[in-house]
């Protein structure tokens, strides 16, 4: 038996959690009993008289659509997705921050574009009236 | 799937995944072998305690040995 949880990189959180006794009333005494390992010297039938969800077999990669799952090879589709959950929330953080960016940078470059056209716009705005004044030949206050 | 595996499994005894005891049969990562690192039962534990079940676990394979490096260690940090 595995008296106690050994410490991981992973999963720290479970370093130290201690097993519990292979004794028929306490394992009785459990609501549910998963069996996620198929130890050859665990008894699974003796286990009788216990609710038991058996997810041996189970593969992460699987894609069918049995809800019920048990011993089933995709029972651990959910498993998977939790796992690879903070992986995707990095990706699409990563995908979220190069469309800020690209986002960004086509704003500026519009504000850019606004900023030319409306130079463009006082210049020749500019240019006019330098030519009506010069043209005028004076300022017009004679 | 998993977790709908469960729910069934659970309402059949009229019971729901929050607040429930769930025992974990077998840490290994595969049948009869003594080692239980990058094992799925973690993520099964940590999926069912963040749903607020009251997870515990039995695996008859890994090394009960006082000697093991790694048991040392746990020894020795002296954690409960």
């Amino acid at each position: 038996m595995f008296p106690v949880i050994r410490p991981t990189r992973e999963h720290a959180q479970w370093t130290g959690t201690k097993s519990v006794e292979w004794k028929k009333d306490l394992i009785s005494a459990y609501d549910l009993v998963l069996i996620a390992t198929n130890h050859a010297s665990v008894n699974v039938p003796g286990i009788g008289g216990l609710v038991a969800a058996d997810c041996r077999h189970a593969k992460c990669d699987g894609d069918d659509q049995d809800e019920t799952g048990t011993g089933d090879e995709s029972v651990i589709t959910e498993l998977a997705s939790d796992r690879l959950a903070p992986l995707t929330a990095k990706r699409n953080r990563s995908l979220q921050l190069k469309e800020l960016l690209r986002v960004w940078f086509l704003a500026e470059l519009k504000s850019l574009r606004f900023l030319q056209s409306w130079a463009a716009v006082k210049y020749e705005r500019l240019q006019l009236l330098i030519r009506l004044v010069s043209s005028s030949g004076s300022w017009g206050l004679d | 799937m998993l977790c709908a595996a469960l729910r069934y499994a659970l309402n059949d005894a009229g019971k729901a995944v929050k607040g429930s005891s769930i025992l974990i049969l077998g840490l290994a990562y595969k049948p009869n072998v003594d080692d239980e690192r990058e094992s799925p039962s973690y993520f099964l534990m940590e999926m069912l305690k963040a749903r607020g079940a009251k997870v515990a676990y039995y695996d008859p394979y890994v090394s009960r040995d006082p000697t093991h490096p790694r048991t040392r260690a746990v020894d020795r940090n002296q954690i409960r």
